[in-house]
């Protein structure tokens, strides 16, 4: 796409965004459906199931309804939504902790394949999201964002609202808990020495 | 294996959350604005409010260190649920192979937001619930939401998967009722289990009796009896939706993160995947539709769409697409 195109697209969201802040139904209806993707596969990452993932959606859609009338266009609307997702994941996983109802997040692994390789991926990214789970809410989020969804630092740091280095320190942090937890299990170390994480 | 396809793969959302969500969210916008906090421009009177927070936070904690019950306290906060979860005495039982989420009554909501109710998703493995004095083994790969009480009623609403129920005699009790689409179950004690796949809903009785409600007509399904009569048939011959190709499912992740980053690539990736078969083909060409749509291109997206109706005039996205064909028509059809 022509950079004259990615333009025209990034107006048409910025004035969908606009007629949505206005209290636009038809355009909030829209926005709803254009955000869907973006909002549940980075809330996905992050959480690593579906399991909360109704909930969370509906938190993070009504934020953004809300905040509409600040959003003047200097980010991309997916990222500017996507800010608020990880904000509202980052509550969530605060008040779980506070409650200590820390319920290791499972994936919905229920795409079935026979191989055995496939059988071991998800059961190390299974593993791989219990320790994320005992981690602090910036570790967790940062880490997933960066390695798991395989966003740069730089965007991490973005849509976390942290500098590089406090962004960098928490994916080290994250890392360091995960390499010490795959030295009592095999098959963590085997995906993250597959996965290169 | 490099690092992206070492990511685990995104499951879909159903249909039915989409919609769930989508109408809570405009339910909470169509509410009023709730109204400032009262600490703005009244600095002295926040002050005096924070103070006795402090000071009723305080004289909780005491009465807490003295063993004291906090009578107010306890009327206000929400019923402990009554359903409690464990994983099923199963070959994997005791390893955490079964996700179960109990959502947390505690969880702050906004008001308008309808009560939470405890969720259930099962991956790999089996899990059981106890409701009252009656037991729901929700098999793997399932997704349950249940409400009520002992008191009230319990009801299992089945969204995808199977529920295998033992329900104790309800004598004059409420009933106990497992709602799967546009089927309910209403159980008065008896031992059965609820399928619910793409191909349709299924009730086997094992014990007792069960009475299925569906489209207006009511049915007494019996003990070793199956509702509806032919569902074994139809359930072995039509194909399990969750088995696509995991290939496909990848591709079309993969365009789902490019097509913001790059929505040609983006495209081309959809438009391969639209020409196979199966579920991530149907998925692919409504995207397609709909990324050609946010470009401005709306005859070929009304093409794609009409396209995607014809062939899948019940599929996953079949009501966003008429959705989106109804905001494609013309300005005077869709003034306000």
């Amino acid at each position: 796409m022509t950079r004259l195109a990615e333009s025209a697209v990034d107006d048409t969201a910025t004035q969908l965004a606009r007629r949505a802040g206005a209290g636009d139904r038809v355009a909030q209806r829209e926005l709803f459906h254009a955000l869907k993707p973006c909002l549940h596969a980075t809330l996905y990452r992050v959480l690593g199931s579906n399991a909360q993932m109704e909930d969370l959606l509906q938190d993070t859609f009504i934020e953004v309804y809300r905040a509409l009338p600040s959003y003047r266009g200097d980010a991309k609307l997916s990222t500017w939504a996507d800010r608020i997702a990880v904000r509202v994941a980052y509550r969530y996983f605060k008040r779980e902790r506070a409650a200590r109802r820390v319920a290791p997040a499972e994936p919905a692994l229920s795409l079935v394949s026979g191989s055995e390789d496939e059988m071991l991926h998800r059961e190390g990214v299974r593993r791989l999201y219990a320790v994320l789970a005992a981690l602090k809410p910036e570790s967790r989020i940062a880490f997933a964002l960066f390695t798991v969804d395989g966003r740069s630092l730089r965007e991490v740091a973005d849509l976390t609202g942290a500098t590089l280095v406090a962004t960098k320190s928490r994916i080290w942090r994250a890392r360091r808990e995960l390499n010490a937890a795959a030295k009592a299990d095999g098959i963590l170390a085997r995906y993250l020495d597959g996965a290169e994480l | 294996m490099d690092r992206r396809a070492a990511k685990p793969a995104i499951e879909p959302l159903s249909q039915r959350s989409w919609q769930r969500i989508e109408t809570r969210v405009f339910a909470e916008l169509e509410q009023p604005a709730r109204p400032p906090a009262p600490s703005t421009g009244r600095p002295a009177l926040a002050l005096g409010v924070a103070g006795l927070a402090l000071a009723a936070s305080l004289f909780a904690l005491l009465q807490n260190l003295a063993g004291l019950p906090a009578p107010e306290q306890e009327k206000s906060a929400p019923p402990a649920p009554a359903a409690a979860l464990a994983p099923a005495s199963s070959p994997t039982a005791g390893q955490p192979t079964a996700a179960q989420s109990a959502v947390p009554p505690q969880l702050e909501r906004t008001p308008s937001a309808p009560p939470l109710t405890p969720h259930f998703v099962t991956t790999s493995g089996s899990a059981e619930a106890q409701l009252g004095d009656s037991r729901v083994r929700i098999a793997a790969q399932s997704d349950v939401r249940i409400e009520g009480s002992d008191a009230e009623g319990w009801r299992v609403l089945l969204e995808q998967g199977e529920v295998s129920c033992e329900v104790a005699p309800r004598g004059s009790r409420p009933p106990f009722v497992v709602s799967a689409g546009d089927v309910a179950v209403r159980v008065v004690g008896t031992r059965f289990a609820v399928t619910r796949r793409a191909s349709g809903t299924r009730v086997q009785v094992e014990t007792g009796h069960v009475q299925v409600e569906h489209a207006g007509a009511s049915v007494l399904v019996g003990p070793g009896q199956s509702w509806p009569a032919h569902a074994a048939l139809e359930r072995t011959r039509l194909p399990r939706p969750r088995l696509a190709a995991p290939d496909a499912q990848r591709e079309f992740e993969r365009a789902a993160q490019l097509e913001s980053s790059d929505p040609a690539r983006s495209l081309a990736i959809y438009q391969r995947l639209s020409r196979g078969r199966g579920g991530w083909s149907a998925n692919a060409l409504y995207a397609r539709a709909r990324l050609l749509l946010d470009d401005g291109q709306s005859g070929a997206a009304r093409t794609l769409l009409n396209r995607y109706l014809n062939k899948y005039p019940t599929g996953a996205n079949a009501a966003d697409a008429r959705r989106l064909l109804e905001s494609l028509a013309p300005p005077d059809r869709t003034a306000q």
